[in-house]
């Protein structure tokens, strides 16, 4: 008893037997695959085809007749074996052709029958002629070191190389030349246990029958230039893989990590982007992903020649997917690049109530809770608010002090922020939470700005104008040195480096009677650099270290050198340019005085003789 | 060397030439010039045609019309075209050269062989 099964060959129906089904099938597999680089292979197929109905057509006495394994050989008979549809214009090239005629093409597949995952690695293991278990052994390990990379790579050869699904495949993927004895064969091992018991005695043929000196050079270039193809294949894959595991990894943890609330993801909330960041990385992800994917797919065209098509369609909607990504990050970039093209400032005025003969004192309030460690005016921070709610905070704090020859002493506070309109600038601006206190005669000021979350980082920064009269005497504290501007401009004074001293106004200049010496207006004259030079000057360093209670103080400025307390050396003169001298005490109490000028070397007036030459330093100690 | 790869090519390298000799009088479909081919003996197996005649197609030396048949599917008439004829008279000449080579190499051998 026998199925059958029913077949159209050139529009004809048969019923054909299984077996003979079977066996028709791979002879017209195997001519397939033989016409597989042939212009009009479609055609001459379907002519072998309808050539063959017409045979089985003559054969069959009426229509309900099957068509069985014999009916199949005797058409074979007449037809010939597949590799007698071989008409390549070899034949007047050597005198063995039929040889080189069954040439074993091997092509990479995946070999199902003896598989654990996909089959990938006992595919490859025929197609280069290794046991699949050391290979197995090697994606373990590759995967491992990788930290996962290899995975991809062994993801996309499952979906690209194709399955060996029938003998003809099953031969070409262990090199095994496909004639019909062959295919024959296959099938009566049948196909699953095909792969253990078949050896590759084949190969060696094919090496055997190029002898000649040329042929010998030819197929050395030929192995070079596929061994670089498969070697930039190779790079493709992994530079591909690897840049596609990162993306997806650097994807995956922009839309994941929000639940961790990594402390980088709060900067990005609080950019003011105009479109939210999935929608960025999404667009990101595939404008620099699909090129790495074709990479991808041309590297593994490289090495493996049999490769499947992902398809047209598929290509193309790529292809449009990528497009639409630039676009639209172009778009949204020409969006961000606007959103802070408007300004806006909300100012307000208010009277201190104090006497016009008073002393105010200007002090900055540190909040513990915002207290922050910001280096630049335009760095933010992130902090919670009373309710519990995030709040940017950061320092942009300008002071101005302003004198007038009358009138109440005034505080003008002025926000500003930036926006992509007005309004927006407008609200955001108001949005700013700054405030004052007038403690007595202590004017206390933020030291800190405090933003809306919602607000965004856009530029928002405090602007702060005191003004007073004239007729009162001003004590900036120590604290107010970083936010006091140095700009002069209108009827502004100039505190900043008078921090900690009494000032008076007359005229618009500022009158500091315990102002270090005038040292520092001179320097400002005479070195002629910007003012912000000049801070340098006026930051002293002082260390002190607290460690199992012995204290150790350090104190550089004006002075000189001190540690605790004691003077190391004493400045005379930083600015006087005939040389340096330095006033030193040693541990015993004794002082030195060093003098390095055009006369020489001195210590304590006495000359040191110093030689200096292609010998090196040569130092006489007069003193012995 | 195989004898019979030999003269496998030896009759591959004139196929195409005997094809479009068949045609050149009238048109005839594929199992017409099969039978002609093979009562010659110039064709062992059918297989070797089909690409054969696909390539004279596409070298634009046939054309083919389809016609319905009775008894199985229907069939391609191959005809030759006006590059095709003019192909074949060239063959022809080369054909009757190649012929006359052979025979005046084949003769001379076998003339000195009887002498």
């Amino acid at each position: 008893m026998n199925k059958t099964v029913n077949i159209n060959l050139a529009g004809i129906l048969f019923h054909i037997d299984e077996d003979a089904f079977q066996r028709l099938q791979n002879y017209l597999n195997t001519i397939k695959r033989s016409f597989v680089n042939e212009v009009g292979k479609d055609e001459i197929i379907s002519d072998i085809e309808a050539r063959i109905a017409e045979l089985f057509s003559q054969k069959r006495s009426d229509t309900s007749q099957v068509i069985n394994t014999a009916d199949v050989e005797e058409m074979i008979s007449i037809m010939g074996e597949p590799e007698d549809y071989n008409v390549d214009d070899e034949l007047f090239e050597s005198a063995e052709p039929k040889t080189t005629q069954q040439r074993t093409i091997k092509r990479l597949f995946r070999d199902p029958s003896n598989s654990y995952v996909g089959g990938v690695t006992s595919g490859l293991g025929h197609y280069f002629g290794i046991d699949p278990i050391w290979l197995r052994l090697s994606w373990i390990v590759l995967t491992l070191s990788s930290g996962g990379g290899f995975i991809l790579i062994y993801l996309s050869l499952w979906i690209f190389v194709p399955e060996a699904k029938t003998t003809v495949d099953r031969l070409v993927m262990k090199g095994e030349p496909i004639n019909v004895s062959n295919i024959e064969r296959k099938i009566k091992e049948g196909f699953d246990n095909v792969s253990d018991t078949v050896k590759n005695a084949d190969y060696t043929s094919l090496k055997n029958s190029t002898s000649t000196f040329f042929d010998n050079l030819i197929s050395v270039f030929t192995f070079l230039f596929t061994a670089l193809g498969k070697f930039i294949g190779v790079l493709f894959i992994l530079m591909a893989s690897f840049a596609l595991i990162m993306l997806s990894l650097s994807f995956l943890s922009v839309l994941g990590l929000n639940i961790i609330h990594a402390d980088w993801l709060t900067h990005i909330d609080a950019m003011d982007i105009v479109f939210p960041i999935w929608i960025a990385s999404l667009l990101g992800y595939f404008a620099i992903g699909i090129p790495f994917f074709f990479l991808l797919i041309l590297g593994l065209k490289m090495i493996i020649k049999n490769l499947k098509s992902i398809g047209k369609p598929a290509k193309l909607t790529l292809l449009g997917i990528w497009i639409i990504s630039l676009l639209s990050l172009l778009f949204l970039g020409i969006r961000q690049s606007t959103i802070d093209d408007y300004s806006a400032s909300t100012t307000t005025t208010h009277e201190l109530p104090l006497s016009e003969n008073d002393t105010l004192r200007l002090r900055m309030r540190i909040d513990e809770r915002y207290i922050n460690n910001l280096r630049y005016d335009n760095d933010f921070d992130f902090r919670k608010n009373e309710e519990g709610s995030d709040i940017l905070v950061n320092k942009d704090i300008r002071i101005y002090l302003e004198t007038k020859k009358f009138g109440p002493p005034t505080l003008t506070i002025a926000k500003k922020a930036d926006g992509n309109s007005y309004d927006t600038a407008k609200l955001r601006s108001e949005g700013i939470k700054y405030s004052y206190e007038l403690e007595e005669n202590t004017l206390w000021l933020n030291g800190y700005n405090l933003i809306n979350f919602t607000d965004k980082i856009a530029d928002q920064k405090v602007t702060i104008t005191l003004s007073i009269p004239e007729s009162m005497t001003l004590l900036p504290y120590n604290g107010t040195r970083s936010y006091n501007s140095n700009r002069r401009y209108g009827n502004r004074s100039i505190i900043k480096g008078k921090e900690g001293n009494y000032l008076n106004f007359r005229d618009g200049k500022v009158l500091c009677p315990t102002c270090k010496s005038n040292k520092t207006k001179n320097r400002t004259t005479k070195s002629k650099k910007p003012d912000w030079e000049n801070d340098h000057y006026d930051k002293d360093i002082d260390i002190n270290l607290e460690e199992n209670g012995e204290n150790f103080r350090l104190k550089i400025d004006e002075n000189g050198i001190r540690i605790n307390n004691k003077q190391i050396i004493k400045h005379r003169d930083w600015d006087d340019d005939d040389g340096l001298d330095i006033d030193f005490e040693n541990e015993d109490g004794k002082n030195f005085n060093l003098k390095i000028d055009e006369d020489g070397i001195r210590i304590n007036n006495k000359p040191i003789d110093v030689k200096i030459d292609e010998d090196g330093i040569q130092i006489n100690n007069s003193q012995n | 060397m195989k004898i019979e790869n030999t003269k496998a090519q030896m009759r591959k390298g004139v196929l195409e030439y005997c094809i479009l000799s068949i045609l050149k009088d009238n048109d005839a479909y594929v199992a017409e010039i099969l039978d002609t081919l093979k009562s010659a003996k110039m064709l062992v197996v059918e297989g070797t045609i089909y690409p054969l005649l696909t390539r004279l197609k596409n070298a634009e030396l046939l054309n083919y019309r389809w016609e319905e048949s009775t008894s199985g599917p229907p069939r391609k008439y191959y005809g030759l075209t006006q590059k095709g004829k003019e192909f074949l008279t060239e063959l022809n000449t080369t054909w009757d050269d190649l012929r006359n080579a052979v025979n005046l190499v084949t003769n001379s051998s076998k003339n000195k062989r009887n002498e």
